[in-house]
């Protein structure tokens, strides 16, 4: 394996239309535990304004005049398509390639040599990441990226990135592995030369060899069937997703990622998140500079 | 519910874990008593983890003796566990544990405490209020604690007869730490009282000091403040607190450092060698913004500065006294400091460091003349 990566060098925000409307405390309530019920998803009080502006742009949409019609709808004769449109625009979708990047560091020189030397040693080349929570699909193609970087003999290993999302429009983009500047700032140089194609409108494309690598799927992380259904995994990346959810949810959310796990697989969360405040089953360890967690 | 229970009990731990999950979501009562049984015996981390925050979000009444049983438990884990699932209950757990508040076991009462404390209603604290007559001091100090932590005003007094009738120098302690949070000025004249012969400040046991000075730099007068500070003979070992109660007081007494014998006591902590770097550049801070005091400061500035152009540790430190004292020759002694910097990032942040001085001592200055005119 090489020793190192490329160091570096430099949200998609759902917008709602402006259509007036008002929700009061008793319809953000309602609103509020329904999302939470199907999503897992957690808005505090102070959050009214955000929702205000996506419901009033589906309301417009849809024709609605009063946020009780919307309620009565979305609740009780939606057939989850609405839902999901709901979804696609109050999901937050801030991200760029190589985000925090002393974590990926982490994981490619310390972790993912773990598990590489690990697994050769017993005839095993399969190796299998999720990306949760993945927007536009920036994590997932850094993950390929690195994958396809830091592994000596990379044509010799089954590489399945499996790439989930609860937004359906933002998914469709991560497929489509086109971006801007904006997205590619921290991508080193060598890498975005390799990976990328520059088009004449000044966007990057995400080359075929690194999108095959990623299998994107929708995904509600609080769908507990589907969640279940999750097995064999090496890595796990769930970063600044579950910010959006309660402690209970949370706690649910973290041990499907512990069952999915295999022994000694890792999960990574954002740098401001702790897996131990969740659940005790992980194991902390270090990995350079940076504290990881493990199932042992 | 046939095929949970069977799953509760199933060798493979994720289903165990679904088992839990399914049950916490079902949302019935009845689960909650194989949900106990099961985190007794359970061998698996995760699914113990699973239960407890299951347990919580059942209605567990029906379980509070068990739960409570708990508390006796040779598990750390277990006992820990059922303080919070009991406040998990809410004020329910308090009308059941009312007929517990006189456990002869004092560890006991102190992790009923833990449970009052986590539930933190009205209720609980009325009750937590009542275990500052404990008789024992580990749960009388806790109660203080989390009356304190809790923000209860309307138990000042009885911790003011708390400290006005106890000894035990812990307790005595942590009833001024929380008299820190939640006293007000009139209650320092009973605190000093209680605390020093004749109720001098300069008398007080050294040992509750840091706790005096918390409480009188938040609430105390002026004097009182000044007092107080100026009796502290060691200031290296109490550098940190004195820094602290200096920090808060000058929010509510700009002028604070203007008195000589404080701003002395600054100085010689900036100079201690033996003060921990990030305290010492603290007080640096704290005596540099200080500089439109005018008076004498300007000059202490500049000398220290100069003093503490020997400790690279502290390079930063000397740019911001020098250029905080506004004299003309300090810009030469900057410039030739600066000039010596082989680091590039340091050299960049002291001159940085010089030009925002530079820039805050002008406006400082034009400001005065301003008002002079």
């Amino acid at each position: 394996m090489k020793p190192a990566m490329e160091p570096r060098q430099g949200p998609e925000q759902a917008a709602g239309k402006s259509y007036s409307v008002k929700i009061n405390v008793d319809e953000f309530k309602l609103l509020g535990d329904f999302i939470y019920r199907k999503t897992g998803i957690r808005y505090e009080e102070k959050k009214i304004y955000y929702l205000n502006k996506r419901v009033g742009s589906r309301m417009e949409t849809l024709g609605m005049d009063s946020v009780a019609e919307y309620l009565r709808y979305i609740r009780f004769i939606d057939d989850g398509s609405e839902l999901q449109q709901l979804i696609n625009l109050i999901t937050v979708n801030e991200t760029y390639f190589f985000r925090e990047y002393e974590q990926l560091q982490s994981f490619a020189e310390v972790c993912l040599p773990e598990i590489v030397s690990r697994k050769e040693a017993k005839g095993d080349r399969r190796l299998r990441i999720w990306s949760a929570g993945c927007s536009s699909g920036e994590e997932p193609y850094t993950l390929a990226i690195i994958l396809h970087e830091m592994l000596d003999d990379f044509d010799k290993w089954n590489i399945e990135i499996l790439a989930t999302d609860i937004d359906k429009v933002i998914l469709q983009r991560a497929m489509d592995g086109i971006y801007t500047d904006r997205s590619i700032k921290d991508v080193p140089d060598e890498y975005l030369e390799r990976h990328f194609f520059r088009s004449l409108g000044g966007t990057y494309r995400v080359s075929s060899d690194i999108k095959d690598m990623v299998t994107f799927e929708h995904l509600n992380l609080y769908d507990k069937p589907s969640m279940r259904s999750y097995k064999g995994l090496d890595f796990i990346f769930c970063r600044n997703v579950l910010i959006y959810f309660d402690e209970a949810s949370r706690k649910d959310v973290v041990d499907h990622f512990y069952v999915a796990l295999n022994r000694g697989g890792f999960i990574f969360l954002g740098s401001s998140e702790s897996a131990s405040r969740v659940t005790t089953a992980f194991k902390i360890r270090r990995a350079g500079e940076m504290l990881v967690y493990c199932k042992e | 519910m046939d095929n949970l229970k069977n799953m509760l009990t199933s060798e493979d731990e994720s289903e165990r874990l679904y088992a839990v999950q399914d049950m916490a979501e079902s949302g019935k009562r009845e689960y909650c008593s194989l949900l106990l049984g099961r985190l007794r015996i359970d061998e698996s981390q995760l699914v113990k983890d699973a239960i407890v925050s299951g347990l919580k979000r059942l209605d567990c009444s029906e379980m509070f003796d068990p739960l409570f049983e708990l508390f006796v438990s040779d598990d750390a884990y277990l006992r820990n566990q059922s303080v919070g699932i009991l406040a998990s209950q809410k004020d329910d757990a308090i009308g059941y544990l009312a007929t517990k508040f006189d456990h002869a076991d004092r560890d006991v009462r102190k992790l009923i405490l833990d449970v009052l404390f986590e539930i933190g209603s009205p209720d609980a604290v009325l009750a937590i209020r009542a275990y500052v007559n404990d008789a024992s001091p580990n749960v009388k100090i806790a109660a203080v604690e989390y009356l304190g932590r809790l923000g209860d005003k309307q138990s000042v007094d009885d911790l003011l007869s708390l400290i006005e009738h106890e000894t035990e120098p812990m307790l005595r302690s942590s009833v001024l730490d929380t008299l820190g949070l939640i006293g007000e000025r009139p209650d320092i004249r009973r605190v000093l009282k209680a605390i020093s012969p004749n109720g001098r400040i300069d008398q007080v046991d050294a040992l509750y000091l840091p706790q005096l000075i918390r409480l009188i730099a938040r609430t105390g007068d002026r004097e009182s403040l000044v007092r107080v500070l100026a009796s502290i003979q060691d200031i290296i070992l109490y550098a940190e607190d004195y820094l602290s109660a200096v920090n808060q007081a000058t929010n509510r007494f700009p002028d604070l450092c203007s008195d000589e014998t404080l701003c002395g006591r600054l100085v010689s902590i900036i100079r201690a060698r033996e003060v921990r770097t990030g305290v010492r550049l603290s007080a640096v801070e704290m005596l540099a913004s200080q500089a439109g005091l005018g008076g004498a400061l300007p000059d202490i500035l500049f000398e220290l500065g100069l003093d503490l152009m020997n400790e690279p540790e502290m390079t930063v430190a000397t740019v911001r006294l020098l250029a905080s004292s506004g004299r003309m020759e300090a810009q030469a002694a900057i410039r030739k400091l600066i000039s010596g910097i082989k680091d590039d990032d340091l050299r960049m942040l002291c001159t940085d460091c010089a030009g925002l001085t530079c820039e805050e001592t002008t406006i400082r200055k034009r400001a005065k003349r301003k008002e002079q005119a």
